[in-house]
C-alpha cells in the first residue's frame, strides 16, 4: 500500500476539536437523560408530572407521548426526500439524501426510546407487544408499521444506497476497511449494477410512500378514534399528523442541509436549487396545515359539542392560549418568510434555517396542545379540571434523547460519508 | 353464562361514601385510587339549590373503548360481562385510561405497597393489641387467578407501572358474593346480578324503575344502570371532591 | 424472460406479503364489533405480531435480495 496519507471524504475518520466539543455536549445530555431515567426506573413514574385524569386531576399522557409523535413526525421527511429524489428525479437534492435518510433512522430510534420511557412496564412491553399486539388497537399500527416496518424499510433503503460509497471507501486503507467491504457486499460500481440500483431504489421508494402514509395516519388515529375525548375525536387527526410530520421533518432537513453546506464547503455541497425545493415544500405543507387548523376551528365553533367548544375556548383564549399562539405564530412567521422568498425568487439560507427551526417549535407546541388540554380540561363527566407540569425527569429524558440523536449522527459522520461521494476523477486522492 | 350488571338507585344514595371506603379496603387500592367514586353534585342557585350524589364504579361497558384500544389485550371483557385487567400482561401504556370517557382507570405511578394505609403489612403489634379482632388489611384473595382464563385480575396491590380499575369485585363474584360496595351500602343503593335472570334483583329493579346510563350518547353500552334520577346536566357543579395521589 | 434474481426477489416479496396477510387476519387477535369476549383480546397464535413484522421485513428485504443476488457465472 502507498505510504501517502489518504484523506477520506467529508471528514470521515478526521477528529476535529469542534467535533469533539459537539460530541462532549451531546454525551453530557445523554448522561443527564440516563440519570433521570434511572430515577424513573427506581421510583416509578411518580417522579414525573403525569397523574390520572378525573378524580386525581392530572394528565396521564404528556411530554413523552408528545415527543413520541414529534420524533415519528420528524422521521417522515428523511425517507420522503430520498423517495422524491428517485421518483421525480430531483438530482439536485441528492447531496442531502444520505443525511435525510440518517435523520429518519435516528428519529425513529428516538421515538422507540420515547415509547419505552413512557411505558410503565417497558421491558414487559417489549416482549408483550411482539407476543400479544392486537390489530384492533391503533397502537398495533404504530408498533408494527412505524417502529418495525418503517424503520426496517428505511434501513434497507439506506443500506442499498450506501453500497457504492462503501465500495469507494473500501478502496483506501483505513481502520474500517472491513466494515466498508461488508457494507459493499461485492458491489463493483459497474454501469449494470448502478442501473440495477436505480431500479431497486425506485420501487423501494414507491413501496415506502404508502408505508409512510399508513405510519403517520395510524399515529393520528391513536387520538382521532377516541370518541370520548373532546378535542381528539376528529377525522382530521390522521391527515393533520401526516402534514405536520412533513413540516417538522423538512424543517429539520433544511437545517441539516445548511449545516452540510457550511461545514463541508466542497463543490458537491447542496445547491441552492435543493434549498429552493425544500423551501417550497415547507411553504405548501405549512399552508395546508393552516387550512386544516382553520377547518377544525370552524367545525368546532359552528356545531361542536359543548365540551369541545369549552376546550377550544381554553386553547384559543385562556389557559392554553400561549402555547397555541406561540405554535401558530411561529408557523405564521415561517410561512411569511418562505412566501416572501418564493414570490421574490430569491432564497436565503439563513432565512430558510430560521423557518426550519420555527416550524419545529410549531410542531412541538402543537403536539403538546393536542395531547394535554383534552386530558386536563376535557372530561365528559363533571370532574374538576386538572393540571400537568412536567418535572425535571421528563425534560431531562427528552433532552437526553435529543443528545443521543445528535451523538448518533456525529458518530456516523466520522465513519461514513455524510454525503454521496462524487465519481472519482481518476486520481487516488479524495478531497476531505 | 350470567350477564352481570349493576343498578344504582339515585333516590336512595345519601353520599356517605361508605362504598368508596369498602371498595378501598376490599381491593387495597393505593392513595388517590378510587375505583368506586361518589360525586357530590350541587345544582342551581339558592333558594332552589339541590344536592345529589352519583356513585361511579367502572361501567363494564359492552362496547368498551378501553378493551378496543388495549395494545396487548391485557384489558379484556369476559363472557359474563366483567371487564378486567390482566396485571401480568399490562405494559402500562395508559391508553385505556385516555380512551375511557368515565375516568375509572388509575395507574400505579409508584408501587402500590408504598402508597397504602393502616397495617397493610400485617403489623404484629396491631394483631397483638386487638387480640386478632382486626383482620390483616391486605386481602389475600387478590393473589388468586380467577375465571376459566386463570389470569391475575383481582385487587390492586400487585405491580407498579400497570393500570387498575373496578373489577365488580371479581374475587367475590367468583365466590357467589356481591361486590364490596353493594354489600356495604347502609341504604341498599346498589344491586348486582344477572340480567338474563328475570327474578334477579337487577332485572326486577330495571322493570320497575325508570333508568338511564351515563354518557349513553358515547355508544359504550354500559352495564351500570342508574335508577330514579337524571344524568348530570351541564350546569351541575361538583362539590367536596375527593382528591389524592398527586404527591410523590 | 424474467431473470433469476428478479424471480427470487419477487418470490421473497410475495412470501413477505403472504406472511403479513396470514398473520394479520388469521393469527393475530380478531377484530370485534363490539369486543365482547376474551377471544378479541388474545392472538390466535402467540407471537403473531412478531410474525407480521417478519413479513414486513421480508417484503422490504426483497430489495436486498434483488441487488445482492450473485451474478450468474458465464462460461
Amino acid at each position: 500500500m502507498s505510504g501517502r496519507a489518504i484523506t477520506l471524504p467529508y471528514g470521515v475518520g478526521r477528529i476535529t476539536p469542534g467535533w469533539l466539543a459537539l460530541v462532549g455536549a451531546a454525551a453530557a445530555l445523554v448522561g443527564l437523560g440516563a440519570f433521570a431515567y434511572a430515577q424513573q426506573e427506581i421510583h416509578g413514574h411518580i417522579v414525573t408530572g403525569l397523574r390520572d385524569w378525573g378524580s386525581m386531576g392530572g394528565a396521564p399522557w404528556g411530554l413523552y407521548v408528545s415527543f413520541i409523535v414529534y420524533f415519528v413526525g420528524v422521521s417522515f421527511a428523511g425517507i420522503t426526500v430520498a423517495a422524491f429524489i428517485r421518483l421525480l428525479r430531483l438530482d439536485y437534492l441528492r447531496p442531502i439524501s444520505r443525511a435525510a435518510e440518517i435523520l429518519t433512522i435516528v428519529s425513529l430510534i428516538l421515538a422507540a426510546f420515547s415509547v419505552l420511557a413512557d411505558l410503565g412496564q417497558p421491558w414487559r412491553g417489549i416482549v408483550n407487544l411482539f407476543r400479544y399486539a392486537r390489530p384492533q388497537s391503533p397502537f398495533f399500527g404504530t408498533f408494527t408499521m412505524v417502529i418495525a416496518g418503517y424503520l426496517f424499510a428505511s434501513l434497507v433503503y439506506f443500506y442499498l444506497a450506501g453500497r457504492r460509497d462503501a465500495y469507494l471507501m473500501a478502496q483506501h486503507d483505513s481502520p474500517l476497511r472491513w466494515f466498508y467491504r461488508m457494507w459493499a457486499a461485492g458491489y463493483r460500481d459497474t454501469p449494470q449494477e448502478r442501473e440495477r440500483h436505480q431500479r431497486t431504489s425506485f420501487w423501494l421508494a414507491l413501496g415506502i410512500i404508502p408505508l409512510l402514509i399508513i405510519a403517520h395516519s395510524t399515529l393520528g388515529l391513536v387520538f382521532g378514534l377516541m370518541g370520548g375525548r373532546p378535542g381528539w375525536f376528529s377525522a382530521l387527526q390522521a391527515p393533520g399528523f401526516v402534514v405536520l410530520a412533513g413540516i417538522s421533518g423538512i424543517g429539520h432537513i433544511v437545517v441539516i442541509a445548511a449545516l452540510l453546506r457550511w461545514a463541508l464547503g466542497t463543490p458537491e455541497r447542496p445547491a441552492m436549487a435543493a434549498f429552493r425545493w425544500l423551501g417550497l415544500a415547507l411553504l405548501v405543507l405549512g399552508l395546508i396545515y393552516v387550512y386544516f387548523t382553520l377547518v377544525e376551528m370552524m367545525t368546532t365553533g359552528y356545531a361542536g359539542r359543548e365540551h369541545e367548544q369549552e376546550l377550544a375556548k381554553l386553547i384559543l383564549t385562556s389557559y392554553y392560549a400561549p402555547y397555541f399562539w406561540v405554535g401558530m405564530g411561529t408557523l405564521a412567521v415561517a410561512i411569511g418568510l418562505l412566501a416572501v422568498q418564493a414570490l421574490s425568487g430569491r432564497w436565503s439560507i439563513p432565512l430558510l434555517v430560521v423557518s426550519g427551526v420555527l416550524v419545529n417549535v410549531t410542531a412541538v407546541a402543537k403536539r403538546l396542545i393536542i395531547v394535554v388540554p383534552s386530558l386536563t380540561h376535557g372530561s365528559l363527566l363533571p370532574y374538576g379540571t386538572g393540571m400537568y407540569i412536567p418535572t425535571w425527569v421528563e425534560g431531562s429524558i427528552i433532552a437526553g434523547l435529543m443528545g443521543l440523536g445528535a451523538l448518533m449522527i456525529l458518530l456516523f459522520m466520522k465513519i461514513f460519508p455524510i454525503m454521496e461521494v462524487p465519481e472519482p476523477s481518476g486520481a487516488e486522492e479524495v478531497r476531505g | 353464562m350470567p350477564r352481570y350488571a349493576m343498578t344504582i338507585d339515585l333516590s336512595r344514595c345519601m353520599g356517605c361514601r361508605a362504598c368508596m371506603v369498602a371498595c378501598k379496603v376490599e381491593n387495597n387500592t393505593p392513595e388517590g385510587h378510587f375505583w368506586m367514586y361518589v360525586f357530590r353534585f350541587e345544582e342551581d342557585e339558592f333558594p332552589r339549590t339541590r344536592i345529589w350524589f352519583l356513585p361511579r364504579p367502572c361501567q363494564h361497558c359492552d362496547n368498551a373503548p378501553c378493551v378496543k384500544v388495549c395494545p396487548v389485550g391485557a384489558r379484556y371483557k369476559r363472557e359474563d360481562g366483567l371487564v378486567l385487567t390482566d396485571f401480568q400482561r399490562c405494559i402500562g401504556c395508559r391508553y385505556c385510561e385516555v380512551a375511557c370517557p368515565y375516568g375509572v382507570n388509575y395507574f400505579h405511578w409508584k408501587h402500590p405497597n408504598k402508597a397504602q394505609y393502616l397495617d397493610y403489612n400485617d403489623d404484629p403489634e396491631v394483631r397483638e393489641r386487638t387480640g386478632g379482632a382486626m383482620p390483616p388489611y391486605r386481602n389475600p384473595d387478590q393473589d388468586v387467578r380467577y375465571g376459566q382464563e386463570r389470569r391475575l385480575t383481582a385487587g390492586s396491590a400487585h405491580y407498579r407501572g400497570v393500570i387498575g380499575k373496578c373489577t365488580f369485585c371479581v374475587h367475590r363474584v367468583e365466590k357467589g358474593l356481591e361486590p364490596a360496595c353493594v354489600a356495604n351500602c347502609p341504604v341498599r343503593v346498589f344491586e348486582f346480578g344477572d340480567l338474563d335472570d328475570p327474578d334477579s334483583a337487577v332485572s326486577q329493579k330495571l322493570r320497575s324503575s325508570p333508568h338511564f346510563r351515563l354518557l349513553e350518547e358515547e355508544g359504550t353500552e354500559p352495564r351500570v344502570f342508574y335508577l330514579n334520577g337524571t344524568p348530570p346536566s351541564p350546569d351541575v357543579r361538583e362539590v367536596m371532591p375527593v382528591k389524592g395521589g398527586r404527591r410523590s | 424472460m424474467i431473470s433469476q434474481r428478479a424471480l427470487v426477489a419477487l418470490m421473497v416479496l410475495a412470501a413477505g406479503v403472504a406472511v403479513m396477510v396470514v398473520s394479520y387476519f388469521l393469527l393475530a387477535a380478531p377484530w370485534g364489533f363490539p369486543p365482547e369476549a376474551e377471544d378479541f383480546s388474545n392472538p390466535r397464535l402467540p407471537f403473531a405480531p412478531l410474525i407480521f413484522i417478519v413479513g414486513v421485513m421480508m417484503a422490504f428485504a426483497a430489495a436486498i435480495v434483488y441487488e445482492l443476488w450473485p451474478e450468474r457465472r458465464r462460461g
